[in-house]
């Protein structure tokens, strides 16, 4: 069966500790619960976490929605916010997970990836090499989310079709955020014969689509 | 590390003191005291929670040390036992038989708390785990969440079983001994619905001005039965969508041609709907007279040459089929350019895939042909003969869902359009059929099984022709028909459209 793979890079960076990464695990303890009710997300819909600090960490490698047990996801007490290497890994499960159609086997639909950052990329260099590679994977939408006073769209845009803004880091703003995400992920898989570019959804009043 | 000493995490003397004056404060604001129950977290303003909250990360325990009577509740958690008192902690879900320093901290010299994840159940089927936490044992469930879920008594493991028949979220509560000290933990548990029962049917907007039915049937007789059908899918039925899909069949009785034209409206273009019904129309009103002026003069020698093996045949006759089938398929783009312009939008718009399909009875035997932009397909087979020929080109993107469609650009040189363009000649033959992906993913989900013989029987035998009776006396096709596009197939739930030609 196709698969639509949805791969999510989040920022466990010293900054995101406390109240942002509760926020963030109980948006994706509701993300997950709302997609499971709707019917084709639940028979399509196979999601992948991966968090960045100082390291990149597969915390859930890419698992059907119905077998998905959803973790909680911790931040180290500080430390950098390894994008570039998140996205090196991330690269690596994309090549190793998502099915291409063959003549013989039936292709994932393309994924979606969602990267959520409080902060600026700590290893640029290798940030910028990963950009182009990424982007070459062939993601139905990249969409970035910078989230809180420090973060700045122009760090994400390179690698980005689409970049949300949070005011805030508090569970209000990430909720409405997962949300979103929730919905983007719903109508991704309605748009059966996708032309190129996709459609986002209104975003709710906690964010804003800037890119 | 899973116990605290409490005595270790006294608070600091101005911590202690801001403890004692919000005691105090919430005493004045009427919150029942230590002495009438416990501190709900539930009721207290906001920022009291956050500075709780904050109080017990800090000092872990310390104010179940500073005031071991006063019990303090996370809304959304379970409910603390009676006694002895404890503390409320954050809930880091760690793997069966560890815990996390997170979890750790947050732990009183009384009870130590874990977090674990079950496996998921699904609804309305028999759920069974096993509970296997190190060191700990005695474990008795306090909470079922009203998941009708229980240990099973018969067995010295905790097995967890029962058949839960609500789903959503849940939070199990057990409770154990961990080295003669209690232990509780909470288990979160996931129900998983039947997808099937989520499907739900809303009405699309009648008052759209592209409109049409969310099912359609066509039947039309010549010397073969024609039939069409087209239905919404469910993921478009969900959401009170359109029927993207569109069909078409004719007979032109002059000429002897019979047309059947298949089209699927991208799901991601706001109008397709409208760019399938206009490229459908387009070809079954232009394509007989191009058929007659192009091709019917000259298929018997066309044939015939193409069957002694003549040389150039099999290319004139794609030519004289460009000229007909081609430059339809060419009308019907520039069609959906102009209703575009007419209304101020691109064709991208109005993106749809064509599929058009062409028969005649020639002296002997019959001639078919076909010519596709996207996805979708054709084919003529014979049962008896084992025989079978496809008549359409695999047009499908490197994933799922991504393919070409009919715009002008697809038009730019003889040889990339000529490659599109299918014929056969066949003594006799089962059915000729024309399909869009919302068949071909669920019943030819990849190129090489399109193109096997063994499959299209199959598919015909045991499935198509099984449940609806292709012969023109049959009264029920529509019924028949209509029901079996409503076949069962887990993620494929686009529209379905067919066309099914037989004789």
């Amino acid at each position: 069966m196709r698969r639509l793979p949805v791969y999510l890079l989040l920022d466990t960076s010293g900054s995101m500790r406390g109240e942002p990464i509760e926020a963030v695990n109980t948006g994706i303890r509701v993300m997950v619960s709302a997609l499971r009710q709707d019917p084709h997300a639940l028979e399509t819909v196979h999601v992948s976490l991966i968090t960045f600090d100082h390291a990149a960490t597969v915390v859930t490698p890419l698992t059907a929605l119905d077998e998905l047990q959803v973790p909680v996801i911790a931040t180290p007490q500080s430390g950098p916010t390894h994008l570039g290497l998140a996205l090196q890994t991330l690269r690596g499960r994309v090549l190793a997970e998502v099915k291409k159609s063959t003549p013989a086997s039936k292709g994932d639909w393309a994924p979606y990836l969602f990267v959520m950052t409080d902060g600026k990329p700590s290893d640029l260099q290798v940030f910028a090499e990963q950009c182009p590679l990424v982007r070459a994977l062939g993601f139905a939408s990249i969409i970035g989310c910078v989230a809180g006073p420090k973060a700045r769209k122009e760090d994400l845009e390179p690698l980005c079709d689409h970049i949300v803004t949070l005011d805030t880091l508090d569970s209000a703003a990430f909720s409405g955020f997962f949300k979103w995400v929730t919905s983007t992920i719903s109508g991704g898989n309605k748009t059966v014969g996708a032309a190129a570019s996709v459609k986002l959804p209104p975003p709710p009043p906690e964010i804003q689509v800037v890119f | 590390m899973t116990d605290q000493d409490s005595a270790q995490n006294a608070l600091p003397r101005p911590v202690e003191r801001a403890w004692t004056q919000l005691l105090e404060a919430l005493r004045q604001a009427g919150v029942p005291s230590a002495e009438e129950g416990a501190y709900g977290f539930g009721g207290l303003p906001p920022e009291v929670r956050r500075v709780l909250t904050f109080i017990d990360r800090r000092w872990p325990g310390a104010y179940a040390a500073s005031d071991s009577a006063t019990k303090i509740e996370e809304t959304d958690m379970p409910p603390a036992p009676a006694d002895p008192p404890i503390v409320a902690t954050e809930q880091p879900a760690v793997d069966a038989a560890e815990v996390t320093p997170d979890a750790a901290e947050g732990m009183s010299m009384a009870v130590s708390k874990q977090t674990i994840l079950l496996k998921n159940a699904r609804i309305d089927q028999p759920y069974q785990e096993t509970i296997a936490l190190e060191g700990v044992d005695e474990l008795e469930l306090i909470d079922d969440a009203d998941t009708g879920l229980a240990l099973d008594p018969e067995q010295d493991a905790a097995i967890l079983k029962g058949l839960p028949r609500h789903s959503g979220d849940f939070l199990l509560r057990l409770r154990g001994w961990r080295a003669d000290r209690p232990c509780e933990i909470s288990a979160h548990l996931a129900v998983i619905p039947d997808p099937k029962s989520l499907w739900v049917s809303k009405e699309s907007d009648r008052e759209d001005p592209f409109w049409k039915p969310d099912a359609v049937f066509q039947r039309v007789e010549g010397e073969l039965l024609c039939i069409g059908a087209s239905k919404r899918g469910r993921a478009h039925a969900k959401d009170g969508l359109f029927r993207d899909d569109h069909v078409g069949v004719s007979v032109d009785a002059a000429s002897g041609w019979h047309i059947a034209a298949v089209a699927d409206g991208a799901g991601s273009a706001r109008f397709s709907r409208r760019g399938s019904q206009i490229a459908v129309d387009s070809v079954i009103e232009h394509l007989p007279a191009r058929l007659q002026t192009h091709v019917s003069p000259h298929l018997d020698a066309l044939v015939a040459a193409y069957l002694s093996q003549a040389p150039d045949a099999e290319a004139r006759l794609k030519g004289q089929l460009y000229r007909a089938l081609a430059a339809a398929a060419f009308d019907a783009a520039k069609a959906i350019e102009a209703e575009a312009a007419a209304h101020d939008q691109t064709a991208a718009a109005f993106s749809t895939t064509l599929v058009v399909g062409v028969a005649r009875k020639l002296e002997d035997g019959w001639f078919f042909a076909a010519f596709s932009v996207g996805d979708g397909g054709a084919a003529v087979f014979d049962l008896d003969a084992e025989s079978l020929t496809t008549l359409s080109l695999p047009d499908s993107g490197e994933f799922a869902g991504q393919t070409r469609f009919l715009h002008k650009s697809e038009f730019v040189d003889y040889e990339a359009v000529a490659k599109r363009i299918f014929f056969a000649v066949r003594p006799s033959f089962t059915a000729m059929i024309l399909m869009t992906d919302g068949i071909t993913d669920a019943k030819f989900p990849t190129e090489t099984l399109f193109a096997q013989h063994a499959q299209w029987f199959a598919f015909w035998r045991d499935d198509l022709a099984q449940a609806v009776e292709f012969s023109r006396a049959n009264a029920d096709l529509q019924a028949q028909l209509l029901a079996w596009l409503d076949f069962w197939s887990p993620g494929n739930h686009d529209d379905r459209t067919l066309a099914v030609l037989v004789p």
